[in-house]
């Protein structure tokens, strides 16, 4: 039996800066518990195609669903509802500079009142216990280093309970021993907890390792492999040409 | 040579010129009070008004705006209390109409110069500080952060902020008038002593209703202004860090500009 998709997008073209839509529409059906990286060389749009499919950015064309629901048609405070199932992290992962680590990670929990304070504050050690934070959680943001910050945004993602998780270049700014942390805990998520996890990235170690989709964006158009093998095996110039470039 | 088809082509560039900035600043003003109906019809859809996660916010703005004004807004209400309250007392005792002058130092130091100096204090430290903490999360993508956390910027950011200042700016107002009022009493007195308890009650009865009601409208509307201007300004900046200064400098100044063009109004409607 095929698992539900919680993403089923048909032809979706995002929208660059200038207003102008991208060429070649993605077409893919995402269940739960698949980790799918989204490569490509720079300027392709893996970050358009991420935020369209998270439904953050509209699309200048083709049809989205997400959860089953019509993405297009939501309204403002729909889709603010759809952003505790649907995580998305920005590459950087920006927390709130004003507040704490432990903060930021009880703050939206505690804005969409999802638990009394004691509960929230426990199910936040919790998931940073989950996710082997190694740093101080009584600090701003500012005094922790780029693997910590990223820990963090995660952690107040999971908060919220999502089914779906969109990172865009989470490797950025990490050494090679915090990128293994971060990719085994993109693997316990899709894993343990049913996740759906969706990255873009350059990090090619992570997509041969773990990958079970691979889309792969380029000028001339829009690829989809199976595994990284279909991928490394694929006699596509422009994926031959990626591969040799890294 | 200067023939009538240049000059009306001159008047008419002046005329478009005025034309173009009227519908400008108009429209400025319609953006300005839509953005202040927006943040606070997405503040009031919420069941209950303030959670927890936006009271801090709340409370910030409080101590910030309120309490950490205190010392300035106690300095500038001496000066103001000597400088004009025990001014306008000796010329009350000189000329001899004190019902006369208490309403005077009533109407100009307790309601129009508290007013005022307490939201151009404001509008200099809480405008400012704004619209340079909100720019500065823009430009980070912290406010975008929480956006895709299904939080609602106008109302965990926006409104917390105008309420605050509101509230701040109201009780700094009336701390100041009294500080200027009886502190200038108080200074006058030392000056020259004797008659402070009658001079006092002589201010207290020159204080009336309308008085109070007036005060109370145009201090919360002044926080509004204050911290509204400074919060859309603050969420204008986008992509450049050349943005922030010039939407803080846009702040400072519109956030002046409006408080006085209000204070104007407020005095020929009343």
């Amino acid at each position: 039996m095929t698992a539900a998709a919680l993403i089923e997008a048909e032809d979706l073209q995002p929208l660059r800066a200038d207003g102008s839509a991208f060429e070649h529409g993605l077409s893919c059906r995402i269940a739960g518990g698949r980790v799918v990286c989204l490569v490509g060389p720079n300027g392709s749009g893996k970050t358009a195609y991420l935020r369209t499919l998270a439904a953050v950015d509209p699309p200048a064309g083709g049809k989205l669903k997400l959860f089953g629901q019509e993405a297009s048609r939501l309204g403002p405070e729909s889709r603010r509802a759809l952003r505790l199932k649907a995580a998305y992290i920005k590459e950087g992962a920006p927390l709130l500079s004003v507040v704490t680590g432990l903060t930021n990670v009880t703050l939206p929990a505690m804005y969409h009142r999802l638990g009394h304070n004691l509960e929230i504050r426990a199910s936040a050690l919790e998931t940073l216990k989950f996710l082997n934070y190694p740093g101080r959680d009584d600090v701003l943001p500012a005094f922790l280093n780029q693997h910590e910050r990223l820990l963090l945004a995660i952690a107040r993602c999971l908060m919220l309970s999502p089914e779906l998780m969109f990172l865009d270049e989470p490797f950025h700014m990490t050494d090679n021993a915090c990128r293994e942390r971060e990719s085994d805990i993109y693997v316990r998520l899709s894993r343990e907890r049913s996740l759906a996890v969706l990255i873009a990235t350059h990090n090619l170690g992570f997509v041969k390792r773990h990958a079970d989709e691979i889309i792969f964006l380029h000028p001339g158009g829009v690829l989809r492999y199976a595994n990284w093998k279909a991928f490394a095996d694929s006699d596509d110039a422009a994926v031959r040409a990626f591969l040799d470039a890294a | 040579m200067v023939t009538a088809e240049t000059q009306s082509s001159r008047l008419g560039g002046i005329a478009g010129w005025t034309g173009r900035r009227t519908l400008s600043v108009g429209g400025y003003v319609v953006d300005l009070i839509n953005f202040l109906v927006r943040a606070f019809r997405d503040w009031a859809r919420r069941g209950r008004v303030f959670n927890r996660a936006t009271l801090q916010n709340l409370y910030g703005q409080i101590i910030f705006t309120g309490v950490d004004a205190l010392p300035v807004i106690t300095f500038l209400g001496l000066a103001v209390g000597l400088s004009i309250t025990s001014q306008m007392l000796k010329l009350a005792t000189a000329i001899g109409s004190e019902s006369d002058v208490a309403a005077l130092l009533t109407n100009i130091v307790g309601v129009e110069l508290s007013s005022i100096l307490t939201a151009i204090v404001l509008i200099g430290r809480s405008g400012s500080a704004i619209a340079v903490d909100l720019g500065s999360m823009k430009l980070r993508g912290e406010v975008e952060g929480l956006e895709l956390l299904g939080i609602n910027v106008n109302e965990f950011f926006v409104t917390p902020r105008i309420i605050g200042a509101a509230f701040a700016q109201f009780t700094l107002a009336v701390y100041f008038a009294l500080v200027a009022l009886f502190g200038g009493v108080f200074l006058n007195d030392l000056i020259s002593p004797g008659g402070s308890t009658h001079q006092l009650k002589k201010l207290a009865e020159a204080i009336g209703p309308e008085q109070v009601i007036l005060f109370m409208i145009k201090n919360l509307l002044f926080g509004i202004i204050i911290a509204g201007t400074a919060c859309y300004h603050g969420l204008k900046v986008r992509a450049s860090s050349t943005e922030l200064p010039q939407q803080t400098q846009k702040a400072i100044v519109t956030g002046l500009v409006l408080v006085f063009a209000t204070d104007g109004i407020i005095a020929v409607l009343s």
